[in-house]
């Protein structure tokens, strides 16, 4: 029992999601990551001086989606707020967020802890502005500043302090990260920081009921990282516990090169941000209707998802997970399903070895040539016996280069599996006429030779016999 | 006659009836303005290549009959003066300040695509008081204002340029910008027409915020039709501008003719004790001109009311916490970054915010940003600014109620007739009381037109200008246009009897 | 509530405005002046007052109208990069230039 036991952690998360609108939340710039720097700005990103916000309507029903998927309370009237400032990256001097009256509150999300469920309680959801990008040059005096990613729509979801390890921390990124994805809100690009994340963390000896004193985890950007950073720091603030030290209430940062958390030592005095309701920005009031109707359009979440895969088709975990963990792995899926619904465990079985092995780089499940119809009528050839595995992963490689339909590419290279008994029984007597030794000796007991005769048939048959008719047939003339 | 001196209501009779051209109206306005440099009304003057350009294609448009609206539009061939806080593209927009003195807008604001739309001459850019902070047109960087209708006085603020080149005939209309006062205070104090529309009625997209929840865009016209059909052309819901109100535009034009046809009979028109009260440090011109302006309208069939508006005492001081505090925000953008002023002495990235917003802001804006900064700050926001704003609620009640009796409301829109140099100094004491008529009206974001309601005998010297303020319901600019319609119409006529 | 001039400085570090000493006095002396004044408005009465947020008229416009104030999403890239850049008071490589952005 180490000394870490002895105490609780607990955690609170901040994730920041880019929404994947096409123009920004209050202008009509675009979105698009990687332009040339400040190409796509509009009057109000450059904050010109007489420029208004005028917010995006599908910016608010991406943050309802999320709101609905995450069992919030939807706020029917919201206002955005000031957050006053001073940086090179916000150029009105003020970040346009939502204050005491966020759009979504009151939510939660259950997650997997190696097989417990556990219910983590979201505080609240709600729209802002991203800022732009500072770059520091090297050796000048300077920093440069490109305003494109000033205005991209973000949602900020904030969690209760209800995480209690850092895997249950990362259980939640995942499982909210597959939601967002899920939704079509978000792209979870995490290296471009589309989906980026805070956390507030404090320890307290078990049994204790006032949190101890929290530090914030700044902008870590992989799971991994995350898991890395709040160990470390969990340990970090254990340590100093134990040393007797106090905790100082701060932000830091991780570096991942050393795997080590550090202070960002803030100089300036604590800041006032004077927050209050932007008068430009009309009080946020939902249509009903609207809200009605993103509701309806909804789609299955992966929880759900995963549920319904695991009743009807006796999926295990596993595999369901893995299917679900995103739309378009599911989509493929079902669409495969659709076309031949009668062994759903080994279609799913191929998705999962073979095909998602393929997906990388530039081909996704998008643009893969084998499509969802082809990979199902690859497994009824199996079922019905035509192709061997070994034949269906020849022919799976064929239709990974070609794009052809299974059925084409076994009329093409003649790969049918005989199953003809005239055919094999030819083969089969010629055999054993040319080898009388081999026979002899296995009447005399040595059955282990059988093998032996399987594989001749198949060598002469070029490889096409079907295995189970070649041993039904030889041992009826071997044992006669 | 020198086509600058007419209205446009005038001009366009005699375009119409070919007695005029938009060529000679831009030249002899332009001829005006050079002679006139000693009120200090412009800050900038487009060039006059670009608009005697622009003017020829409207003759020749309208001796061929083509359907271009730029060059056939309501205003084609109209010189207008634009407030220098409001953007046009290619053109300085300096905000009467030291921090935009060489920001050229690369963008129009809406007021300003309508206008051209509308094929108005855009002449120039108007002096102000500085981001439009103040009460006297003393503040701006580019000097003090003087009043063209009153010896060694200023016409008032904010939109002090636009009302000395209105009243000076350098323009035959101007907009201006209403945040507490800043057109209707100016009007009076030049005499001639200004009116703050409703909060939403015309976008503020272009227009350099002050206060974003009180600021309104408005005519500053020669005669109440004019601002009637300057208006028209610039009020209506833009998509660049999400508080500007979808309702359709009325024809005011309708309004002001219905005022001098048929008067304003069976109109109700509420005094506010709380504007007359002897307590108030009235100018006695301004209550003896106001008195007779009403007995006008009660002769031509309104009925007066007197009614009382209970928080009005707390107008001022709502107005001036609210107003600070929106502005130490809207202001934040002019940090030395990507455009505007840029201290020549910063190494460090704080020394560009603080040196180049403390070089290129004046004493006045430098207050306000200081007194709103801190009503926004933890502990004063609660105190004061929350205060505030629950003080605007009650106010904004006021009106609804005396409106359940009352179709407009009339008070004097300014307390004084003059503001005579140099009393009429920065002292943020005097300008505290000058606007105490207006800002409850910017506080409910109500309509409120300010009108003349004394001759001027045009002597300088002996001039004392008065300005009625009528208020209207929200959206209900037509009740004001017709009442004051009906007046301007009294007065001419009593002028041309006498 | 009066104000000193430590807190004066205060706030002008929020602002970001770099005061001489006689405006550190000047500004003292008025906003407190201001502040004075205020304490009219602190007599008012207003338990179970709602504050107001925005300008009345778009308040009441809210009630009716919730679709105009939203825009569809659209890209519409109306400012040229030459426009963007054009007030620009210091650039490099198509960036704005500032002092660096200091950070350990």
């Amino acid at each position: 029992m180490s000394v870490y036991d002895n105490y609780e952690v607990v955690i609170g998360l901040e994730v920041h999601c880019q929404l994947l609108t096409e123009s920004k939340i209050f202008s009509s710039a675009s979105t698009a990551y990687g332009a040339p720097p400040n190409t796509q700005v509009a009057e109000t990103d450059l904050a010109l001086p007489g420029t208004l916000p005028v917010l995006n309507r599908r910016a608010v029903e991406f943050a309802l989606r999320a709101g609905l998927a995450l069992d919030c309370t939807i706020n029917m009237r919201s206002v955005f707020a000031r957050k006053n400032y001073f940086y090179p990256d916000l150029p009105s001097g003020y970040q346009l967020s939502q204050g005491d009256l966020p759009i979504c509150k009151n939510g939660r999300l259950v997650i997997d802890d190696d097989g417990q469920e556990i219910t983590v309680r979201i505080h609240r959801i709600h729209l802002e502005q991203d800022a732009g990008k500072s770059s520091h040059l090297e050796k000048q005096p300077f920093s440069l500043v490109d305003l494109n990613r000033a205005g991209v729509p973000l949602i900020e979801i904030v969690t209760e302090p209800d995480l209690r390890s850092a895997d249950q921390a990362v259980a939640y990124l995942k499982e909210l990260h597959a939601i967002v994805v899920y939704l079509g809100i978000c792209d979870g690009n995490m290296e471009e920081g589309s989906f980026r994340c805070d956390a507030n963390v404090s320890v307290r000896p078990r049994g204790q009921k006032e949190l101890g004193t929290r530090t914030e985890l700044k902008n870590i950007n992989s799971f991994k990282f995350i898991k890395d950073a709040l160990t470390y720091e969990v340990h970090r603030q254990i340590d100093l516990i134990e040393a007797g030290q106090k905790i100082v209430q701060e932000t830091r940062l991780y570096n991942a090169n050393k795997g080590i958390t550090f202070s960002m030592r803030s100089k300036e005095e604590a800041t006032d941000y004077r927050y209050f309701p932007d008068p430009d920005v009309p009080v946020l009031v939902i249509d009903p209707e609207l809200l009605e109707r993103v509701r309806q359009e909804l789609p299955e979440l992966p929880a759900q998802k995963r549920a319904r895969l695991m009743a009807a088709y006796d999926l295990s975990l596993h595999d369901a997970t893995v299917l679900c963990s995103d739309r378009q792995t599911a989509a493929y899926f079902e669409e495969a399903l659709t076309a031949y619904p009668d062994n759903p465990k080994i279609l799913a079985n191929w998705v999962i070895n073979e095909l998602l092995r393929e997906v990388k780089g530039d081909q996704t499940l998008e643009n893969i040539p084998v499509r969802p119809a082809h990979l199902a009528r690859l497994i009824a050839l199996i079922d019905d016996q035509t192709l061997s595995g070994k034949l269906a992963k020849t022919v799976f490689e064929d239709m990974l280069e070609t794009g052809e339909e299974p059925d084409a590419i076994v009329d093409k290279r003649g790969l049918k599996q005989v199953s003809d008994t005239t055919e094999l029984t030819r083969i089969i007597d010629e055999i054993m006429e040319q080898n009388p030794g081999q026979v002899e000796a296995y009447r005399a007991g040595k059955t282990t030779l059988i093998g032996w005769f399987v594989g001749q048939t198949m060598k002469r048959s070029g490889g096409k016999a079907n295995p189970q008719i070649v041993n039904e047939l030889l041992r009826s003339k071997l044992d006669a | 006659m020198k086509l600058n001196t007419l209205s446009i209501t005038e001009l366009k009779n005699r375009f119409d009836a070919g007695q005029a051209t938009a060529v000679q109206a831009t030249t002899d306005t332009l001829a005006a303005i050079a002679k006139a440099t000693e009120d200090n009304s412009f800050i900038t003057i487009a060039s006059s290549e670009k608009l005697l350009k622009q003017a020829e294609q409207i003759d020749a448009a309208r001796q061929s009959g083509s359907d271009d609206s730029r060059l056939t539009g309501p205003l084609a061939g109209v010189p207008i003066a634009i407030k220098d806080n409001i953007c046009v593209r290619g053109l300085r927009t300096t905000a009467g300040s030291r921090m935009l003195e060489n920001f050229v807008s690369p963008y129009d604001a809406t007021v300003v695509e309508r206008l051209k739309a509308a094929g108005a001459i855009l002449i120039g850019k108007t002096n102000l008081d500085e981001f439009a902070m103040g009460s006297f047109s003393t503040t701006s960087f580019f000097g003090v204002i003087k009043n063209p209708r009153v010896a060694n006085a200023t016409p008032g603020g904010s939109s002090g340029g636009s009302a000395a080149a209105v009243a000076a005939d350098l323009c035959a209309a101007a907009l201006g910008s209403d945040t507490g006062g800043s057109i209707r205070m100016p009007a009076a104090q030049t005499c001639i027409v200004g009116i703050k529309p409703t909060y939403g009625r015309v976008s503020r997209h272009g227009l350099i915020a002050f206060a974003s929840s009180l600021d309104q865009i408005g005519p500053m016209t020669k005669t109440v039709e004019d601002a009637a059909i300057l208006l028209e052309v610039i009020a209506g819901h833009d998509p660049h501008d999400a508080t500007s109100s979808t309702r359709p535009v009325p024809r005011f034009s309708d309004a002001v003719h219905q005022g001098i046809e048929s008067g304003v009979r069976g109109m109700k028109i509420g005094i506010p004790k709380e504007y007359f009260e002897e307590s108030l440090d009235i100018d006695p011109v301004v209550r003896s001109q106001i008195q007779k302006a009403l007995e006008r309208l009660e002769t031509a069939g309104a009925t007066l009311i007197e009614l009382s508006l209970p928080h009005t005492m707390y107008a001022t001081l709502t107005y001036h916490t609210i107003a600070a505090a929106e502005a130490s925000s809207n202001l934040a953008r002019f940090d030395g970054v990507r455009f505007g002023h840029r201290t020549a002495d910063a190494n460090t990235l704080n020394d560009l915010y603080e040196l180049s917003r403390a070089e290129g802001f004046g004493t006045e804006v430098k207050r306000r940003i200081l007194l709103g900064t801190l009503m926004l700050s933890t502990g004063y926001y609660d105190r004061y600014f929350r205060k505030a704003q629950q003080a605007r609620n009650l106010i904004t009640h006021d009106f609804t109620r005396a409106f359940q009796g009352v179709d407009i409301i009339a008070t004097p829109a300014s307390p004084c007739s003059k503001f005579v140099l140099p009393d009429a100094n920065t002292q943020s004491d005097s300008a505290f009381h000058a606007d105490r008529f207006n800002v409850a009206c910017n506080l409910a974001g109500l309509p409120a037109i300010s009108v003349p309601c004394n001759a001027l005998t045009r002597d300088p010297n002996t001039d004392q200008p008065v300005g009625l303020q009528l208020i209207a319901p929200a959206f209900e600019e037509n009740r004001l246009f017709q009442a004051a319609a009906c007046l301007e119409y009294l007065q001419n006529q009593s002028r041309r009897m006498a | 509530m009066e104000i000193r001039p430590e807190s004066l400085l205060h706030i002008a570090r929020l602002a970001k405005i770099r005061l001489t000493e006689d405006e550190v006095v000047a500004f003292t002396d008025n906003l407190n002046a201001a502040l004075q004044a205020l304490d009219t408005l602190l007599q008012l009465p207003t338990e179970s007052v709602t504050p107001c947020t925005h300008a009345p008229p778009l308040l009441a416009e809210l009630a009716n109208d919730t679709q105009n104030l939203l825009r569809e999403d659209h890209v519409e890239q109306r400012l040229s990069p030459e426009d963007i850049m054009r007030n620009a008071p210091e650039q490099q490589d198509g960036h704005f230039r500032v002092p660096k952005v200091v950070e350990d």
